[in-house]
């Protein structure tokens, strides 16, 4: 008791809690001050019905400085963590359904009515954190209108040269004559006329909140010795993802990204940015002065005597005459896959693999026509992908609008046909439209001459984060609370429950990992924190850990080992399309899924979890939680399990998490189909296999338990009770017993 | 109260997250400096780059064609994600 007097204690004196939020008024500037390296999460505002766009701008009136800016609807943003310590900015960046976390001081978050959490009537809450060591004067801004979606806007960067992007073609001084609409009178100005006018064409049908920006530029390209030569080439300037199961050797992982609307898929920057409601900067982290979504190379050699016969670029807007290069057309097609309609899907050996073994939103629009029902080209092995890649006109685009475009020719097939050469073409094959559809610019040789619009291309990329249709903004998945396992991880498992709500609104779970080490012997660590938006995320304690292994020293006495702990992230959205849960093993007949990350002994595994009892088979006294004796003697505890068994019967399944003689977690369990309070039951150690081997369970009686468990009460034992006498073997081998001991569920009852 | 009571469970140092109203409306940043940094992910963009060519043939029509740039660049990453994917 002493010491529960002294947490408190120490809490009321050292960190401030909930405090009062400020509600911000629409289209007034609010001026605050943050001390240094602080955060607020007393920020909101309210948004009426009708509205079709928010905009949040924060700006500092402090040179030098870097704020960031988390915005969530919904509840607020914990001011502390589940340890009661402050909040990391990973903590807060975790809370954040949008977030601009540039290096810089001024951070804007846009959305509109077609982003995944779209615009809706309701409390938005803010979150505002001070990154500098001296204090930061900020201001804030929000805007809330009902004005229809803002039609994409480009910004070019002409002016941002490198190794590889020479600027000077842009400002070539030149005098040009006014040429098919474009009114420049210098080369270099028709040059950024005609660039312009193609941004122009590209806009056409998308819309974004959110400025994209374009990086333009001149280098030495290919010129082949056979007479071709590359006109321009253009990429995405960035990928990402929000798949938490992706974590590299060195620690790094991608930011979480909950404005993805699907998760374990790479999306482009500049979709990315549109979703995100914020530059690519502010979605990336670091500087933002050379930032950009994608970048277009212009070849500079063209024009030159000895390249295409010294052929040009026409920059007029209209049709290209012969023998000219056509700069709009060119423009649009390469900057239309800087859009996004690009495949990650590799062309090259190994052909089929996906990029680190993940999907792109590209990928997932397309199948296999060839077989019925159609398979997705994402779900097929690499040889498979591979195969169906040079099929000609197997790879289908399927998605309605695209299907039903006006004057999209009806060619038999389903969906809109993919470029599938036989043999494949590096680059051209997959992220093209078969070249039957001559009218259309994306087909590998842009379609007839003179066209300008991305046509079916746009309906396209819709599918890939450029969705003008108002969304509906989502329900987060309920997991149940109780225990979950990998089927392909058998006897490993997770006791997953709620304890509480913190004061910002998030309910804060635990999750007891009951598994074993390399030897195969019990072992088990405990998680706490909140389920964000489905998603669980331990809170770190003193030394980092989120997955922390304790040593027992006496009741009420444990202490966190540092070296054997780690980090669990337990997902559940989106679950069956994560790689974890497409591994092979057969789960159609399971119910909601996760996925759990786990990094423990620097080794990371991503596991498919499932309920272990089906939530529709729990009885009507469902004794189902986290059990343990009270404040008095804690250190120890249960995960229990009940189910029901025909009308009358209940199975009862309870894990028993105890100290072994050097105070070592381990584990054992006892397990009955009728079960009776206060009746003996064997306990079972369970010698298994270690988190990375091939499956080998065997059990052995270690004892005995009597549970006379009752009432699933929290916060007193009333008249249950528990009895159990283990002796376990092994070098740290012992004896752990207690007798008619008060037992109460730590959980929150079963719902 | 009731979360004083898991944290002791868990043997952790406690403090109660129970609301407890204050005026001042900012908390000390637990330092955390690295997180902050861009993150070291590997460079997809590569695979994504396309190259548009032309020639022009002996009629002066000008045949333009579509292809990957990145397959004649780097492609380190493609090693990283064989091996460290998960
Ligand atoms: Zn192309």
């Amino acid at each position: 008791m002493r010491r529960l007097c002294t947490a408190v204690c120490l809490c009321l004196a050292s960190t401030s809690l909930l405090a009062q939020s400020v509600g911000l008024v629409p289209g007034q500037s609010t001026a605050f001050s943050l001390p240094p390296s602080a955060y607020t999460t007393a920020l909101h505002f309210d948004v009426p019905a009708g509205a079709t766009s928010i905009k949040v701008e924060l700006e500092s009136d402090t040179p030098n400085v870097d704020l960031d800016l988390f915005l969530r609807f919904g509840n607020a943003f914990s001011s502390q963590t589940a340890f009661g310590r402050p909040m990391t900015f990973e903590s807060l960046q975790e809370q954040a359904q949008y977030f601009a976390v540039s290096g810089g001081d001024e951070e804007t978050i846009a959305l509109g009515r077609s982003n995944y959490r779209p615009v809706r009537e309701g409390r938005w809450y803010l979150s505002v954190l001070n990154f500098a060591t001296i204090s930061a004067n900020a201001r804030i801004k929000v805007e809330v209108s009902s004005a229809a979606p803002q039609p994409v806007q480009f910004d070019v960067r002409f002016d941002l040269p490198s190794a590889n992007c020479d600027v000077a073609p842009w400002n070539d001084a030149t005098s040009a004559s006014p040429v098919g609409g474009n009114p420049g009178t210098t080369l270099g100005q028709q040059r950024r006329n005609a660039m312009l006018e193609s941004l122009r064409q590209l806009s056409a049908g998308l819309d974004s909140e959110t400025p994209i920006t374009v990086r333009a530029c001149w280098s030495d390209l290919n010129v082949g010795t056979s007479g071709g030569a590359t006109l321009a080439a253009a990429s995405p300037d960035d990928f990402v993802i929000d798949d938490r199961s992706l974590v590299f050797s060195d620690g790094s992982s991608y930011r979480p990204s909950a404005f993805l609307p699907q998760k374990y898929a790479f999306y482009a920057a500049a979709p990315a940015a549109r979703l995100g409601g914020t530059r690519a900067c502010s979605l990336r982290g670091g500087d933002c002065a050379n930032s950009t979504d994608m970048t277009i190379i212009y070849n500079r050699r063209i024009g030159e005597s000895g390249v295409l016969g010294g052929a040009r670029f026409y920059l007029g807007y209209n049709t290209a005459p012969a023998g000219t290069l056509d700069f709009v057309g060119v423009s649009v097609h390469e900057l239309g896959h800087g859009l996004g309609f690009v495949s990650l899907t590799r062309l090259s050996a190994p052909v089929g693999a996906k990029p680190l073994g993940r999907d792109d939103i590209f990928s997932r629009q397309i199948v296999d026509n060839r077989v019925f029902p159609n398979p997705s080209f994402v779900r097929l092995s690499d040889a498979g992908r591979a195969e169906v890649m040079t099929s000609l006109v197997g790879l289908s685009w399927i998605d309605e609008r695209a299907a039903n475009h006006p004057g999209l020719p009806v060619i038999g097939f389903p969906g809109v046909l993919l470029y599938a050469p036989n043999p494949i073409q590096p680059g051209s094959s997959l992220s093209h439209l078969d070249s039957f559809y001559s009218n259309e610019i994306m087909t590998p040789t842009l379609g007839n001459r003179g066209i300008r619009q991305l046509g079916v291309a746009v309906p396209m990329l819709y599918a890939v984060g450029w969705d003008p249709q108002p969304s509906t903004f989502p329900t987060a998945p309920a997991p149940y609370a109780g225990l979950w396992y990998d089927r392909d991880r058998d006897a490993h498992g997770v006791d997953f429950q709620r304890n509480y709500t913190d004061a910002a609104g998030f309910d804060i779970y635990s999750l007891i990992f009951y598994t074993y080490d390399a030897n195969g012997r019990p072992e088990w660590y405990i998680a706490i924190g909140p389920l964000i938006d489905g998603v669980f995320s331990a809170s770190l304690d003193a030394a980092g850990n989120g997955l922390v292994r304790y040593r027992y020293l006496g009741p009420s006495t444990s202490q966190a080992i540092p070296g054997e702990s780690g980090q669990v992230v337990l997902d559940f959205n989106q679950a069956s399309t994560s790689p974890a849960c497409n591994d092979g093993t057969p789960r159609a007949d399971a119910g909601l899924l996760g996925v759990m990350r786990f990094t423990l002994g620097g080794a990371s595994d991503a596991w498919c979890m499932e309920e272990l009892v089906p939530s529709a088979a729990r009885p009507e006294t469902d004794l189902t939680g986290t059990w343990f004796a009270g404040e008095s003697d804690s250190g120890w505890g249960s995960s229990v399990a009940t189910l029901a068994v025909g009308a009358s019967q209940r199975l009862l399944f309870s894990t028993l998490y105890y100290p072994d003689s050097s105070g070592a977690g381990r584990w054992a369990f006892v397990n009955t189909s009728d079960y009776q309070p206060g009746q003996p039951l064997p306990v079972f150690e369970r010698r298994g296999y270690c988190r990375s081997c091939p499956t080998a369970i065997s059990d052995v009686q270690i004892g005995t338990m009597t549970p006379a468990l009752a009432q699933p009460i929290q916060g007193q034992a009333g008249s249950n009770r528990l009895t159990f006498d283990l002796t376990y073997a092994g070098p740290e081998g012992g004896r752990f017993t207690r007798n008619n001991v008060p037992y109460q569920l730590l959980s929150a009852p079963a719902q | 109260m009731h979360s004083l009571l898991l944290l002791t469970w868990l043997g952790a140092a406690a403090a109660a997250p129970e609301p407890v109203m204050i005026e001042i409306p900012a908390h000390a940043l637990a330092s955390n400096v690295a997180a902050k940094a861009p993150r070291a992910t590997p460079d997809l963009t590569q695979r994504a780059a396309h190259a548009l060519s032309a020639r022009i043939d002996a009629n002066g029509r000008v045949h333009y064609n579509c292809a990957n740039a990145g397959d004649t660049l780097d492609f380190r990453f493609t090693a990283r994600s064989a091996s460290e994917e998960k």
